[in-house]
């Protein structure tokens, strides 16, 4: 049988995919990668926190919104009960306000109990009734006009719309979102400054390469090409990993505590993964921000930084 | 198409490595550029292919000043201008082929539109074996080789060679002179910097002499 004759030389490097130009040695070793990593993961759980604040003041405030208390102090010569029922006239004749709810004597002890102490003490004391109120948030009444009528209308009565806590809950939640984004910035910068030094070294690195394509005639953007390919994978992998160590983060976060209280941490960080009732795709692809501006970061920076260099070199 | 008047080099602070180098080469041309070792040839071949500018006279390459080309006119100007280097300055990470072929892949170019010409000034080379080979496998003549048609696969209009024929036996370096002399034929000005007797006897063309830094035209 004859021998099958040799493919010809000009033919073999038909379809051949070239070589990197640049090697991967030197430009985007595994500590960069994990050093970025590190960065995304860092960025990964501040957005996640931005995100649980946020859900999590939503929760408290709607809930605070949605119900106002009456407090009736008793008053000398005035009958309490009388007080309660002039109250709830008041209340219905309101707009807004969709049902109440008064907690009788015992209840009221009972709140009373962790700083007054036993039950049969209070018994005996004048304590204040209470009367749960709630609210339509989409229509809620005036408040200064329902806090006017009642505090005529009704002795002893105040209005109290939890105001303060809400004002103390949007300055608590104010500063996790300002730190938050402080972290972000912080490292937004980090991960450019490590980039920066991650260029030089590698231009250092393939120093004779560059020049020799300097000399073949390469301009200046082929060569940050070259280089600004290898940041974007490795730009895209730290985000990668980083994303899915936040996204393990958070799901520890909300299986490793048991408590399911309405905005507890632990149950929005549930959330935050699989959305409220049904499934939240916003929150996936917020998270997915932080690969892609990762990858984004990694290539303006190296290319910047690289053109930087080469304006440098003759 | 290059004209040196008065021109002078140091690096840094140190002492002037060429002084007063006057010389003209008409395009077409063929020089020798001969002198002993730490003369300043490679030096004025560097000034030559644009990787230093001169400290001092005027030097001018394609009708333009050395040390007033823009960054962004180099890279076109390099493209003219093909280099073989007295260490080869081949990419390890790339095989023979792939470094012949890279002036014409930084210029952009689709591979389709190369790869037979590289394939065959590779076979020309004597080195179609090892087309697939890496630098590191290769012997210092076969490195030379490559080198040599790495530098003139984008038919420059000047070759500057740094030692060309250093590492191969005479029958090779015979070949190389032909294959430079055949360039030469077409309109390639070329600049030949050697110290081998021999290769200067076996061909007749003006020669750069260089000694202490001083540039004598003989021939």
């Amino acid at each position: 049988m004859q021998a099958r004759a040799p493919k010809p030389a000009k033919s073999r490097y038909k379809g051949r995919i070239f070589s990197q130009i640049l090697p991967d040695t030197g430009l985007s070793g595994r500590a960069l990668t994990a050093s970025m990593s590190i960065m995304c993961y860092l960025a990964c759980l501040a957005l996640g926190t931005l995100i649980i604040v946020s859900k999590s003041v939503n929760l408290w405030s709607s809930n605070i919104a949605s119900e106002v208390t009456v407090q009736i102090r008793p008053a000398n010569g005035s009958e309490m009960q009388a007080a309660i029922d002039k109250a709830l006239e008041v209340l219905k004749a309101t707009p807004g306000v969709t049902a109440t709810t008064v907690l009788d004597k015992s209840d009221a002890a009972e709140l009373l109990e962790p700083w007054l102490g036993s039950a049969k003490v209070l018994e005996e004391l004048p304590i204040p009734r209470l009367i749960s109120v709630e609210i339509d948030p989409d229509n809620p009444p005036d408040y200064d006009q329902l806090a006017n009528s009642i505090s005529v209308e009704v002795p002893g009565g105040s209005l109290d719309t939890h105001r303060q806590w809400q004002a103390q809950i949007t300055r608590t939640a104010g500063t996790f979102t300002l730190s938050s984004y402080g972290i972000l910035l912080l490292v937004s910068i980090a991960a450019v400054a490590l980039v920066i030094f991650a260029t030089r070294a590698a231009m250092e690195a393939n120093r004779d390469t560059i020049q020799v394509l300097h000399l073949a005639g390469a301009e200046n953007s082929f060569i940050a090409f070259q280089v600004q390919r290898h940041f974007l994978k490795m730009g895209a992998r730290a985000g990668i990993i980083g994303m899915i160590g936040g996204l393990a983060s958070f799901a520890a976060l909300g299986f490793a505590t048991k408590s399911d209280q309405a905005g507890d941490l632990a149950q929005v960080g549930r959330q935050l993964l699989y959305g409220p009732l049904a499934f939240s795709p916003e929150n996936y692809a917020l998270l997915t921000i932080v690969p892609l501006v990762a990858t984004l970061i990694s290539v303006t920076t190296a290319r910047l930084a690289v053109v930087s260099m080469l304006r440098r070199v003759l | 198409m290059v004209r040196f008047e008065n021109v002078g080099l140091r690096y840094g602070l140190g002492p002037e490595v060429l002084r007063d180098v006057n010389f003209h080469l008409k395009k077409g041309s063929f020089h020798f550029l001969t002198g002993p070792s730490g003369a300043g040839k490679t030096s004025l071949l560097r000034l030559m292919f644009l990787s230093l500018k001169p400290s001092r006279g005027n030097a001018r390459i394609f009708g333009a000043d050395i040390a007033a080309i823009s960054p962004s006119k180099l890279p076109k100007m390099r493209r003219k201008i093909g280099v073989v280097f007295q260490d080869f300055r081949l990419l390890d990470h790339l095989t023979t082929f792939e470094n012949v072929a890279l002036p014409l892949r930084v210029q952009k170019q689709r591979p389709a539109s190369y790869r037979d010409d590289v394939m065959e000034l590779i076979e020309w080379v004597g080195l179609g074996a090892r087309a697939d080979s890496y630098p590191p496998v290769l012997s210092g003549g076969e490195k030379q080789r490559a080198a040599i048609a790495r530098a003139v696969i984008s038919k420059p209009d000047m070759l500057l060679a740094d030692e060309p024929t250093g590492n191969v036996d005479s029958a090779l370096g015979e070949r190389l002179l032909r294959l430079f002399i055949e360039l030469n034929k077409v309109g390639t000005t070329v600049v030949l910097a050697t110290h081998d007797l021999e290769l200067l006897n076996q061909y007749s063309a003006p020669r750069l002499q260089l000694k202490g830094g001083e540039l004598n035209v003989t021939g």
